[in-house]
């Protein structure tokens, strides 16, 4: 019978160590044949050595375990190292694919080399990688790829406003005014940029030049003749909402 | 916002009145008003019988209605209207008696006469306006007092509920972290155990300042402190020269009183997403510097920073904004800047607290 070999990616040297010399115990044929500590150099090694079995960590430093194991897909078995986390765990479990959670106990890399065994007698085929992993990336990646923070230059530095501090945008000329508690302060992104990049679920355009955060208003007044205008919670600034847009506030 | 029950107290509750210098004013003055009315309205007799009267009787009616919400500690309406309206009639009329000896002495030198037919006719139109004025003056001042006890009890609730909320926010510590942490334990013990006990030794004081201080209001900057060198401590085991770190406590500041818990979520967020997923890792500052009225606390790393849509929301920070808000409402809070050449820096300016560190 051939030579079953596997890699150990994880940043963590003590960690590896450990695997190997556990591992060592449970399956002695098996080859470590060369280690990792970051994402990158996972990748390069298994490209370069080619390996039965991966064990990788899902965090590391560079490439994430997972982007790892997606651009390697179907070269060797996958037993990905994840530390506490609900979320990554059901996603495993759900996928079927082997995983082990720090810490990682003995009983539990007995069970894990156990199935790895089976799965090579029977040559079994591991999971649609690819599929899977695309899937699994998507529900760890929380944010949704709307804008979150917002850059704004302040005397010398660069000070980071997370977008849910702001009560809203307003265009002023070329620039726009982004009035959080604190003040204003002024960027370069147009209203129309802020629009398309802005979660909608929490941000509304209330008026060609104006974007508001729904959780900012305090409430909405109306006009005898039907004009709306937006009051605040923490800020004493009045903004009107343009007639194309008054259908939004109809139920509040 | 908050959002809590409020623990109304029920509308069936025992009577409760305190007597005050306000309260015992607002009866004299009561009765003066009455005396000016009867005056006025009836012709024909001397102010100053009516306001003696009109005095005497007040008096004895608010004491007799003072006597029996002591007394009576019943929850049921009924009866509360049944004992104060008996209260209101016997002080009259104990008022009005002693009103008239009182009258008779000052004013004639001498007992009063023995009830005659005419003077009947007085007694029965003076309990009348008694009677009514009474209960309207009594009605008037215990509902008053419940609508202050229930505005009390509200506040309290209020209070209550946001101390527990305080505490909730400063007791979350990461599950994450902790298992982490005895999986690096684990996989040094039996290659290093002189590590893997260094490890256990900054967890334990870790967890221990962590457990003594996390219910405490405010605790020392130098001990918060303690709890970040730990913290970093067990981190520089696991992620070895891949993080250097270093921390700035002038003596001034040592004993400066901060929430716990404030300035470790930072460091945690500036080593998870900023150091940690850097292959080369970098480096960690912290700095307490004295300003004028607030001490500036600056966590800066030379980590990956981040992009506009990074969703690094985590625990940490939000936890963060949270309780500034609760404790200092609105007037500090966390700012963050890119840090220079990279990286993030977090700055809070934290007011200086006296040792009974009461916030609001």
């Amino acid at each position: 019978m051939r030579q079953i070999t596997a890699v150990i990616a994880d940043d963590e040297e003590a960690l590896r160590t450990y695997l190997k010399k556990q591992l060592s115990t449970l399956w002695p044929e098996l080859l470590i044949s060369g280690e990792a500590g970051d994402g990158d150099a996972a990748l390069r090694l298994i490209e370069e050595r080619r390996p039965d079995i991966v064990f990788l960590d899902i965090k590391m430093p560079g490439l994430s375990g997972i982007e790892v194991a997606r651009k390697t897909a179907g070269t060797a078995m996958v037993v990905f190292i994840t530390a506490y986390n609900r979320y990554a765990v059901d996603a495993f479990e759900n996928e079927a694919l082997d995983y082990l959670v720090k810490p990682v106990t003995s009983e539990r890399l007995k069970k894990t080399v156990k199935r790895m065994k089976e799965r090579i007698l029977a040559s079994l085929p591991q999971p649609d990688l690819p599929g899977v992993l695309d899937k699994i990336l998507k529900t760890l990646q929380q944010s949704a790829g709307f804008l979150q923070w917002i850059n704004v230059k302040h005397k010398n530095d660069v000070q980071l406003i997370p977008v849910a501090e702001v009560c809203y945008f307003k265009a002023s000329d070329k620039y726009t005014i982004v009035r959080t508690r604190d003040g204003e302060f002024l960027i370069r992104k147009t209203i129309a940029a802020l629009g398309d990049e802005l979660d909608p679920e929490q941000f509304r355009r209330v008026h060609r030049s104006s974007i508001v955060n729904i959780n900012a208003v305090h409430r909405i007044d109306r006009s005898l003749g039907g004009t709306q205008t937006i009051r605040f919670k923490d800020i004493k600034d009045l903004l009107p909402v343009s007639r194309a847009y008054s259908h939004l506030f109809k139920q509040m | 916002m908050l959002k809590h029950q409020f623990a109304l107290p029920k509308y069936d509750s025992p009577i409760h009145f305190k007597l005050t210098l306000k309260k015992t004013f607002f009866i004299l003055v009561a009765n003066t008003l009455i005396a000016l009315f009867i005056f006025l309205a009836h012709s024909g007799n001397r102010f100053l019988e009516n306001f003696i009267l009109s005095q005497c009787i007040g008096i004895s009616i608010a004491l007799a209605v003072f006597t029996a919400v002591h007394v009576i500690k019943t929850p049921k309406l009924v009866l509360q209207v049944a004992f104060i309206t008996t209260a209101v009639i016997a002080g009259s009329v104990v008022g009005m008696t002693a009103g008239s000896i009182v009258l008779s002495f000052a004013l004639y030198g001498n007992m009063p006469p023995a009830l005659s037919g005419n003077s009947w006719q007085a007694f029965r139109f003076t309990l009348l306006y008694s009677g009514l004025f009474g209960s309207v003056i009594s009605y008037l001042l215990l509902s008053l007092q419940r609508i202050s006890d229930e505005r009390v009890q509200r506040l309290e609730a209020e209070k209550n509920a946001v101390v527990t909320e305080l505490k909730l926010l400063q007791a979350q510590m990461e599950p994450h972290f902790l298992f982490n942490t005895l999986s690096t334990v684990i996989s040094l013990i039996d290659g290093e155990p002189e590590r893997a006990r260094r490890m256990l030794e900054s967890f334990t004081a870790l967890l221990r300042v962590s457990f003594e201080t996390a219910l405490d209001e405010t605790i020392p900057l130098s001990r918060e402190m303690d709890i970040v060198k730990n913290y970093l401590e067990i981190c520089a085991v696991r992620m070895s020269s891949r993080l250097r770190y270093t921390i700035e406590l002038p003596e001034r500041v040592r004993d400066v009183q901060v929430p716990p818990l404030l300035i470790q979520p930072l460091v945690e967020n500036a080593i998870k997403h900023g150091l940690e997923p850097l292959i080369e890792g970098g480096e960690l500052s912290i700095r307490c510097e004295p300003e004028s009225d607030v001490v500036r606390i600056t966590v800066a790393d030379t980590g990956q920073g981040m992009n506009e849509n990074d969703g690094r929301k985590g625990v940490g920070l939000d936890n963060i904004r949270k309780r500034l808000q609760l404790l200092y409402g609105g007037g500090t809070r966390v700012t963050l800047f890119k840090n220079k050449p990279r990286g993030i820096k977090a700055v809070i300016d934290i007011p200086y607290e006296t040792n009974n560190g009461s916030h609001r």
